[in-house]
Parts: structure tokens; C-alpha cells; sequence
């Protein structure tokens, strides 16, 4: 037998196990199932614009039960443009937006949510109700500087149920103001995912040191968030429970609960010139003493990690009028404890949206899609990068090229 | 799309869709899910199609599509780790079947094998299939050939 047809042959083993009358059934129930659910979910644009402009203009308050919101509050950092409508057309909308901390001199502190039908982005703060930095009451704040801030979320839901067919992505790290800042990105990766209109819940226990909860003590499926809620379904044994405990930087049950709907700038895909042309995105050791590779196991992580990647090559996959998805495609070489850990290093990339007259607005760091991936294997790294704070409000046609790290692409 | 042409081109190409995403996925409930999305999509798509084979490169085309963002969320890279060992496509215990070897090859690898010699696509039709060139796709075809090869001497097929 010649080898054309023994490979025709092997492929041939792969068979559906379903019969085609059942899959039938299964595509057309699907099908009615979803044009229900898109008449259900059918928004009236004019009375939820309405209802928006009159929440922003009126200043009213949200209670939530255990903290109160105010919109302007929330908006009012956000959105620094004169033109009010161009910046709720520009953002998404949180409306009902509601927090709670395990320990009343905690805050969340909500800072906005952008993003499409299909992906979301928010942001937030975990600040002292006191106003003093949380840094201050941080245990092991050194080995937080040396190997990077993590939270584990317990769970996350969308309208009350653990999410199908969804990625998640979070970053946390201590800011500028010493308080914890929060980034957690959502992505419906089946076409028919719509987040617009959903209840989004998202659940988090405590902060560690990444170095420490790297470590390999605790599952690693237990210190990611897994679909379905893996931790808060799981939970830990009483050995990992106290592994946690004796690593714990800020001991700190959190939720943050809110509903979604995208900006209209969301579902506006931008083209650029050229997008295939790649682009270098820069890894970088801690600053200070996280310099120094000796002791403890972030920086063994950080010596493997920055030796472990032979390429370093990003290509930008996807820009709408909100955020910049840019995706790095690496390859592990042999090192077995590789891993990577976005934590661990920083970014010093620079994504900037240049004007025809030259004025540069950088714009700020989402979330990065951690993963974990074999030896010698070509893996992917979603980096999302948004226009947070005053640069959220700006128009995007104003912008004539987008850079990252000085490749420029024009926008189209 | 009428109710009798729609059960006409499942049985004519379900399969072939299934089996692009198990190269990709090798993982027979992402590829049912898949397989279900696509056909999904051609139950609800209003455009026209010239031919039957024009379908089909639609259907694949879709696929691919959909397992390239399958792989590349972070949720299924993550618990790829948990689930793939749990998978099980029926084996045939036949000398002729290297279906376990092929799985060994990386799924971009595959997935050209299966449509050069399986489904008998050109490497012109792969690549616009996949979306990639026809240099990109000459070498997988390249690279995989070799790899298999590499693969089936190491555990002892003489020749084929």
C-alpha cells in the first residue's frame, strides 16, 4: 500500500459520533434557540441612550449593597471631554454597578469597562476606604516588588451562570498610588457570544506574590481562573488552604458585579495599512532589585522565562476604535520550567496613536493572555492594550497612524 | 437554504468538517462544538453559493477560522493541559492506520496533511482555505511530510 493511502486511510478514523439526523436536530434547536434569544435581548437604542445621558447629566446615585457609586464618579475620570455623547459612545456602559470586600477598610474602586458585543475590558482598583495606599499594609511587599502582584478569581458568571466558550485574562499589580489595580478581560471566542445586555459577576480571593503562587504547591489549575468556576466549585484541600494562607500578601474575599453593554466604537473594527508586518514587543526584568536573579524562586521563574522565548515578534490581530489587540507568537525552547507569567516581567511597550500633526497619545496597558504551553511548541500571547483614562474620549479619526514600539501602521 | 439541501450538504460534508477540527482541536467535543457552530452559520448565512464544493470551502474555511480562535484563547490553552489526555478517538487496530502518529504532528501540520491527501485540495485551494500563502502551505506539507516520516522509522515502520 502506497503512503497516500495509508494517510487517506488513518484520517478516515476520524468520525463524528453522532448521526447526522441528531446533528441535524442539535443545529436547527440551536438556531431557533438563538433568534429567541436575540428577540429577547433586543435593545431600544433611543430609550437606553436616554436613559444613560439622563443617569450622567442628573448625577444619580447607585446603591449598592455594600457601597455606594456614583456615576459621575465613575465617568467623570473617565470621560474628560466637553463632548459628553461622543465619550458614552465611546466607552461601554456598567450600569447596576455593585462591589463587596470581606473587610470594610477595603474598596473596590470601578474605573470603567470598554470593549465590544463580543469582548470586554474592565478596569478597577482595590483602595483603603481610608485613602492610605494599600502598599503600606501589604505582608512581603519585596517580594511583591521583585516578582509581581497576583490575585486568584474564585469565580466568574454571566447572568448567574459559569461562562461556555468564554477566555478570561486578568493582570493585577501595584500602581503608582501604592493600591491594587485591576485589569480583567472577557472573550466569547463562538460567534454567537454576546455579552451585550449580561449581568457580568466576577469573584477574587486574596493577593500573592506570583513567585510564591508559581511555586507549584498549590495546582496550577487552582491558582488560574478555569471555566466553570473551578475554585469556587473546588476549592482547596486544607493543605493548600494553608499554603495560601502562609503566602497571602493581603488576605481579601472581593466581588464585582455589574451589567455590560459595548460602545458603539466597540464594534467598529479599524483597518490598518500593512497589519501583517511584524512588530518586536519588549519583556523586561522588575526594575530595582528584581534585578538581581539569586534567590528566590520569582526570579528563577524570571531567568527561565526571559531565556525560554526564541522569538519576540507580535503582529497587531485586531483594532476597533476602543482597544488594540496585538498577539506575540513565541516558541519555548527545551527549558522545562518555562512558563510564562506576564506578572513576572514588565512591559515597556509602547502603543501609541499618533495625529496627522504629530501629537502622540499613548495609550494604556489592559490585560495580557498569560498562557502555559509545551516545550518547542509555538504559542500565542494576547496582549490588549485600551484607551483608559483621558485618551478614552478621543476621536479616532483624528489619528492617522498607530505605532507599537516605533512600527508605525496607518490607519486606514 | 432549503430544509432538504441543508440535510444534504451535512451528509455530504459534516464530516470533513469534523475531521479539519479534530486535526486542529484534537478533541472530539471542541470539534462537535465546532462542527455544530459551522453548520450553525450556513443554517443562518442568506448569501449564495455557485456550487456544492463551493460550500464545502466555505464550510472549512469557517472552521479553520473558528479553531484558530478556539487554540488561541487562553481558556483552551490552559486546560488543554487537563483535558487531552482524557481524549479517545476510536483506533482502529490495523497496520494501515498512522492516525496516532499524524496526532503527534503540530495541528498546523496536520490539518494541511489532511487536505492535501485526504480531502485532495490543491495547494492553491489549501491556502486560500487556510488564509495562508502557498509558499506557507508547500512547507507544512514539506515539514509534516518530514516529521511523519521521522516519526514512523522511531517506532519502527521499516517503509510504507
Amino acid at each position: 500500500m502506497n503512503y497516500k493511502k495509508i494517510i487517506r486511510n488513518s484520517f478516515s478514523d476520524i468520525r463524528p459520533f453522532t448521526d447526522n439526523e441528531v446533528f441535524r436536530k442539535k443545529v436547527t434547536e440551536r438556531a431557533v434557540q438563538m433568534e429567541n434569544k436575540k428577540r429577547k435581548t433586543m435593545k431600544k437604542p433611543l430609550v437606553a441612550f436616554c436613559a444613560v445621558i439622563a443617569v450622567l447629566s442628573l448625577g444619580v446615585t447607585a446603591a449598592a449593597a455594600t457601597g455606594i457609586i456614583n456615576f459621575n464618579s465613575i465617568f467623570g475620570r473617565i470621560i474628560r471631554t466637553e463632548d459628553e455623547a461622543l465619550g458614552s459612545s465611546l466607552i461601554g456602559n456598567a450600569e447596576n454597578v455593585e462591589w463587596t470586600t470581606s473587610d470594610e477598610d477595603y474598596v473596590v474602586d470601578f474605573k470603567g469597562v470598554t470593549g465590544s458585543n463580543e469582548e470586554l475590558i474592565v478596569s478597577f482598583e482595590i483602595a483603603r476606604a481610608d485613602g492610605e495606599p494599600v502598599e503600606k499594609y501589604l505582608n512581603n511587599k519585596d517580594l511583591v516588588e521583585i516578582s509581581g502582584l497576583s490575585g486568584i478569581i474564585k469565580s466568574i458568571t454571566i447572568d448567574g451562570e459559569y461562562p461556555e466558550h468564554f477566555g478570561m485574562s486578568d493582570h493585577f499589580s501595584v500602581n503608582d498610588n501604592g493600591n491594587i489595580e485591576a485589569f480583567f478581560t472577557l472573550n466569547g471566542y463562538y460567534f454567537n457570544n454576546i455579552l451585550s445586555g449580561k449581568k457580568i459577576t466576577v469573584k477574587g480571593i486574596s493577593f500573592y506574590p506570583t513567585a510564591e503562587l508559581i511555586d507549584g504547591k498549590v495546582p496550577r489549575e487552582k491558582t488560574v481562573f478555569f471555566r466553570k468556576g473551578y475554585v469556587e466549585k473546588y476549592g482547596f484541600t486544607e493543605e493548600e488552604k494553608a499554603y495560601l494562607d502562609s503566602i497571602s500578601v493581603l488576605n481579601l474575599e472581593w466581588s464585582l458585579e455589574f451589567t455590560y453593554s459595548p460602545s458603539e466604537a466597540g464594534e467598529e473594527k479599524i483597518t490598518l495599512e500593512n497589519p501583517e508586518e511584524p512588530v518586536s514587543i519588549i519583556f523586561g526584568k522588575r526594575d530595582g532589585k528584581n534585578a538581581s536573579p539569586a534567590v528566590n524562586n520569582g526570579s528563577e521563574y524570571i531567568a527561565n522565562l526571559l531565556s525560554s522565548y526564541k522569538k519576540y515578534e507580535g503582529r497587531v490581530v485586531s483594532f476597533t476604535a476602543d482597544s488594540i489587540r496585538a498577539e506575540l507568537s513565541m516558541v519555548f525552547d527545551d527549558d522545562p520550567k518555562a512558563v510564562f507569567e506576564s506578572n513576572l516581567c514588565t512591559m515597556k511597550n509602547e502603543f501609541t496613536l499618533i495625529k496627522k500633526d504629530g501629537t502622540e497619545t499613548k495609550m494604556s496597558m489592559g490585560t495580557i493572555s498569560t498562557s502555559l504551553g509545551e516545550t518547542e511548541t509555538e504559542i500565542s500571547v494576547t496582549f490588549r492594550y485600551a484607551k483608559y483614562n483621558e485618551i478614552i474620549a478621543v476621536d479616532i479619526s483624528e489619528y492617522e497612524y498607530l505605532s507599537i514600539n516605533g512600527t508605525k501602521f496607518r490607519i486606514l | 437554504m432549503t430544509e432538504e439541501k441543508f440535510c444534504e450538504i451535512i451528509g455530504l460534508y459534516r464530516e470533513s468538517v469534523f475531521r479539519t477540527a479534530y486535526c486542529y482541536t484534537k478533541n472530539s467535543s471542541d470539534s462537535e462544538d465546532i462542527t455544530q457552530d459551522v453548520f450553525l452559520k450556513l443554517y443562518t448565512y442568506t448569501g449564495t453559493f455557485g456550487s456544492d464544493e463551493h460550500i464545502k470551502a466555505w464550510l472549512l474555511r469557517c472552521t479553520v477560522n473558528r479553531c484558530k480562535n478556539l487554540v488561541k484563547s487562553y481558556w483552551y490553552r490552559f486546560s488543554q493541559a487537563i483535558d487531552e489526555n482524557t481524549e479517545n478517538i476510536p483506533q482502529q487496530d490495523r497496520r494501515d492506520s498512522i492516525l496516532p502518529l499524524i496526532m503527534k504532528l503540530k495541528p498546523k501540520l496536520r490539518t494541511v496533511l489532511y487536505m492535501y491527501y485526504f480531502e485532495e485540495y490543491t495547494v492553491k485551494e489549501i491556502a486560500e482555505i487556510i488564509g495562508e500563502s502557498r509558499t506557507v502551505v508547500t512547507t507544512r506539507l514539506s515539514r509534516g511530510r518530514k516529521k511523519l516520516k521521522e516519526l514512523l522509522i522511531k517506532e519502527g515502520y521499516d517503509e510504507l
